[in-house]
């Protein structure tokens, strides 16, 4: 696997914790590669077929490909696999974090650098956190389990990794390089000013932009105190100067007028219907007029076939991403306009996920990700 | 007097989806693949003191914890994983069309 950098804060894992890792992370290489391909085999010499045989036709959408597929033998071998690799991740992290979090929260005490946290209990953790655990995260972001914790956040940073088996950069900050990139490709010129990232978890895209963006201002917003904490002792070991701060970007504290660039990096699919809405105005009303605001997204279901459409909604059933099922049909324009962004100011680009030299989080390379986009 | 242990949530919240009709045959996969790990990881604890005993003749634990492997057999281990997983499950998909078939 491609080796993860490790700052001073980093849950380094001991020799068998590491070998465990190694272990998930070659599983769902061989899931993805050998395993997964499997279900085309299956779909089209087997189900499709006795679907036709039965019905006349073939599937209509994805809806009728799950009714056929989830009863499968080689897609349920697959999917429980899939699923049991995703709930190892977490495991094979969290003894790790568990044996070493006494020597991350004392170096957490003493980290020198810059940026500052401000946290405020007063926060409301949203009911799309608490129903479920996002992608199975056991605690998901917003979980204290010792004072001033900062597991979660240390938990994120190797999971997420293996999530991607490496396919986010050493420095597990692709995300952040990719939207970057296309923010500079689009506006060469413009100044960076004040920027927010909004669900910024433990600041992985932010923290990138900083170290880009040396002009620029900072912040970066989520409503769970332990992945801000670490998020902020992490920008410290990097040298990156970020401001994060506890807030639903449902509801700043931002003044009107007063943004010139809001981000976002994977945040909308991890919200709700009325949630995305209170983002969007949100957004409108604390930029400035002529900010621009960039939230980049996992795909929508467009054009992808009834299998496809399935695929890719399996994350939706059986890794916890409730709303990503909502958001793949959901009409953002119309989220714009209702915000009070102009609809010849509105677009959604499909952007290029290379971070690096022929680098992508996928193995498809043909793969883009949405960034809806818009000036005030 | 040890330090207090720390205890972390294990489980995820939200319910988990059933892939077989029988719930045990889902309970058994993952018996299966923390076994499959477990294996994994004492095969690679005994690589790493093979290859340190080869350098050293004689070898503490101390050693065996402090050993990272290099690029160079980190990927030899990967190789060995893959053909080991493949091994594993090899019965997958025995009976099932190849996805030759269409796509």
């Amino acid at each position: 696997m491609l080796q993860q950098a490790m700052h001073d804060l980093f849950p380094k894992p001991n020799h068998d914790e590491a070998a465990r890792q190694e272990f998930v992370n070659d599983f769902r290489v061989h899931l993805a590669a050998k395993v997964f391909p499997g279900n085309f085999g299956a779909y089209f010499g087997r189900v499709l077929p006795a679907f036709a045989k039965t019905n006349g036709r073939e599937p209509k959408d994805r809806h009728e490909v799950r009714k056929v597929m989830t009863q499968d033998p080689y897609y349920q071998m697959w999917s429980l696999m899939q699923r049991s690799s995703q709930e190892m991740i977490w495991d094979s992290v969290i003894d790790t974090v568990e044996r070493t979090l006494p020597d991350l929260q004392a170096k957490a005490k003493t980290a020198k650098g810059k940026g500052t946290l401000t946290l405020d209990p007063a926060v409301e953790i949203p009911r799309y956190h608490t129903g479920a655990d996002i992608h199975l995260q056991p605690g998901a972001y917003h979980t204290d389990s010792v004072p001033d914790d900062i597991a979660q956040g240390a938990v994120y940073e190797r999971g997420t990794f293996l999530y991607a088996m490496g396919g986010m950069g050493p420095e597990n900050d692709g995300l952040g390089r990719i939207l970057h990139k296309f923010f500079r490709k689009e506006w060469p010129n413009r100044k960076i000013g004040k920027v927010v990232d909004m669900g910024t978890t433990i600041g992985l895209g932010i923290v990138y932009w900083a170290q880009k963006e040396p002009d620029g201002e900072f912040h970066a917003i989520d409503v769970a105190a332990p992945v801000l904490r670490y998020g902020h002792v992490r920008a410290k070991a990097l040298g990156a100067a970020v401001h994060f701060s506890q807030q639903n970007a449902e509801k700043t504290n931002f003044a009107d007028n007063s943004v010139d660039l809001v981000i976002s990096h994977i945040l909308l699919h991890e919200t709700s219907r009325n949630a995305i809405q209170n983002i969007f105005n949100e957004c409108h009303r604390i930029l400035k007029p002529g900010g621009l605001m960039l939230h980049l997204d996992l795909p929508q279901a467009g054009a992808q076939s009834p299998l496809e459409g399935f695929l890719w909604e399996w994350e939706v059933y059986n890794n916890n991403e409730h709303f990503y099922g909502q958001l793949r049909e959901l009409d953002v324009s119309e989220v714009a306009a209702k915000a009070g962004f102009d609809k010849a100011k509105f677009k959604i680009h499909q952007v290029d996920s290379t971070w690096a030299d022929g680098q992508t989080p996928y193995s498809d390379s043909n793969f883009t990700f949405p960034v809806y986009a818009a000036e005030k | 007097m040890a330090a207090p242990v720390i205890k972390l949530p294990r489980r995820a919240k939200g319910k988990r989806p059933q892939f077989f009709e029988d719930p045990a045959i889902d309970q058994m996969m993952t018996f299966i693949l923390e076994l499959a790990t477990e294996v994994s990881v004492v095969y690679d604890r005994l690589d790493t003191m093979e290859r340190l005993l080869d350098n050293k003749g004689t070898i503490s634990r101390a050693d065996v914890e402090a050993y990272r492997p290099d690029e160079k057999i980190e990927a030899e281990r990967m190789a060995r994983r893959d053909a080991y997983l493949k091994r594993v499950f090899r019965m997958h998909g025995e009976d099932t069309p190849s996805s030759d078939s269409g796509a």
